[in-house]
């Protein structure tokens, strides 16, 4: 759980970030959005421990971030924008660095080493690898812990697609295994998946929601005239990932084209009106803009 | 904190620099320690014919401590080489976020880092202060004398490593933190000249006027208590400046 009330940080007679809140709950990946300079990772450093809080708080993990330091440092997985890897170990002297950081034995190595598919790159020096593989020993060195709270700042900063995909399939793997995790970027389709949004600028809080809820992905608004069922009918569609209530209509969002499929399905209810409103870039630039 | 000197430690010892450095150390030590022993060697030569004068070129007087003196203005050298990595490099790599981001605490870490590269000096000192004792087949050498001079080296080789250590946690970058940690040192080292009184304030500054009666073997408290005050406060204020960098 991360719970971040009034945060603030403070930089020179500048304020980074302002008096922002909001709740990770455990299983949750949340996508943090904002422009460069937008306060993205100051909210996170101080989220992690290596930057104190000017004003508000935070409890990582059920640790106050500044009165129970220790413990809530202990409870985070961070990986920065540039990865913390040292170039002149290999894979494995790197992780079992960590492991000694974090207070934690052989065993978390050889499983964080599993996990994260370096086993074959276990004695290769991590100056040598491709980005990819750095980011996975980052992930690995953050995350081998097993910590209730992950925090990614721009992980997939300089990755081919490829690379890009598997990255954020491990993401959903830690939430999946009950970590609540942040994930920044300014690259919104890393994000249409992401269980919510955090939409930050100037330092402030803009937007809060789901993707769907924020007018991510290719999400459609349908409108019927009898709208009975009709949320059960669109959810049981393939490759539908979200419904929710928009007014009088529903905002459907998921994988692929929908557009069919639930105009098939709201024929039934009597379709009265079918539109992608608008996409997640478009609703991003103006919460950003404003 | 156990985790970081070893790391610190093998950092050297799997890395270039701290082959070249012990290589360097290596060579200076023995070509200073051949040097001394020849003219050693003369000197007593030249006393053949005079008992008396003979017993008063005593080794530990007049080869083994100037030797150590030697030794110690290599350390003066050699520390800054060593410890301009220490904080510096993190800081400028990012590597310093994994250690700011760990449970540990700031003294911890700095502790650490500290034990590292004393630990690697040591290994330096230990690879050169056995050579007097070659010199006891020819030569009465007083072990306990011996010894004593060995400790204050080792001790003094914490006071520059942690002076390294301040210096390189007060820049991110490491050739900076290396002059700085030199010329630090240096003072510390050439201070007492100012005023050569052993009880002027200056010689009591001075790193160089505490090393001298444990390079004659002799231990005095106010000495040690000197060296563990130095390495004291500088990991303090290396310990303040890196938690610095959670509050900047």
């Amino acid at each position: 759980m991360i719970e971040a009330l009034e945060l603030g940080r403070r930089h020179g007679g500048r304020e980074a970030v302002t008096a922002l809140s909001f709740r990770v709950a455990p299983g949750e990946v949340v996508g943090l959005l904002g422009p460069n300079g937008a306060g993205k990772t100051t909210t996170l450093r101080m989220l992690a421990g290596t930057l104190a809080p000017t004003s508000g708080g935070a409890r990582v993990g059920g640790y106050d971030v500044v009165a129970d330091a220790r413990r809530a440092r202990a409870r985070v997985g961070w990986l920065p924008e540039r990865a913390p890897l040292y170039p002149d170990m290999t894979v494995r002297a790197q992780l079992r660095f960590a492991a000694r950081l974090r207070g934690v034995g052989e065993a978390e190595v050889e499983a964080a080493l599993a996990a994260s598919d370096l086993r074959e790159v276990a004695e290769r020096r991590v100056g040598n690898l491709s980005r990819g593989l750095g980011q996975r020993v980052g992930i690995a060195t953050a995350t081998l812990h097993r910590p209730p709270v992950v925090l990614l700042d721009e992980p997939t900063a300089g990755l081919d697609p490829a690379q890009r995909v598997d990255l954020l399939a491990r993401v959903r793997g830690l939430a999946q295994a009950g970590a609540a995790v942040i994930l920044s970027t300014h690259v919104l389709a890393e994000v249409e998946d992401a269980d919510r949004l955090l939409v930050i600028a100037g330092g402030r809080l803009r937007a809060e929601g789901t993707p769907g809820a924020l007018g991510g992905g290719e999400a459609l608004r349908v409108r019927v005239a009898r709208p009975e069922g009709l949320a059960a009918r669109l959810r049981a569609l393939p490759g539908v990932r979200g419904v929710e209530p928009e007014g009088e209509a529903w905002r459907v969002w998921g994988d692929g084209d929908l557009r069919a499929a639930v105009a098939r399905a709201a024929v039934e209810h009597e379709l009265l009106e079918l539109v992608q409103p608008r996409r997640l870039e478009e609703a991003y630039l103006r919460l950003v803009e404003a | 904190m156990i985790g970081v000197a070893r790391r610190e430690l093998s950092a050297l010892l799997d890395a270039p620099l701290g082959w070249w450095v012990a290589a360097g150390w290596m060579l200076a030590a023995g070509l200073f320690w051949v040097a001394m022993v020849d003219r050693y060697a003369v000197a007593s030569l030249d006393q053949v014919y005079s008992p008396y004068a003979a017993a008063q070129v005593d080794p530990m007087t007049h080869l083994i401590a100037p030797w150590y003196a030697n030794l110690g203005v290599l350390l003066l050298v050699a520390a800054p080489v060593v410890t301009m990595r220490l904080v510096a490099e993190e800081a400028r790599s990012g590597t310093l976020e994994l250690l700011l981001s760990s449970p540990a605490t700031a003294a911890e870490l700095v502790l650490g880092k500290l034990l590292g590269a004393w630990s690697y000096l040591l290994l330096l000192l230990a690879g050169v202060v056995w050579m007097p004792l070659l010199l006891r087949q020819h030569v009465d050498v007083d072990l306990g004398a011996w010894a004593t001079g060995a400790a204050a080296l080792g001790l003094m080789a914490g006071v520059v490593a942690a002076v390294g250590l301040l210096a390189s946690a007060m820049t991110e970058s490491p050739t900076a933190a290396m002059m700085l940690s030199f010329s630090a040192a240096l003072c510390l080292w050439i201070v007492g000249w100012v005023d050569p009184d052993p009880t002027s304030v200056w010689t009591q500054l001075s790193l160089s006027g505490h090393l001298q009666s444990g390079l004659m073997g002799l231990v005095r408290p106010s000495d040690v208590a000197y060296d563990l005050l130095v390495i004291g406060w500088c990991a303090l204020a290396a310990s303040v400046r890196l938690e610095g960098h959670r509050d900047p």
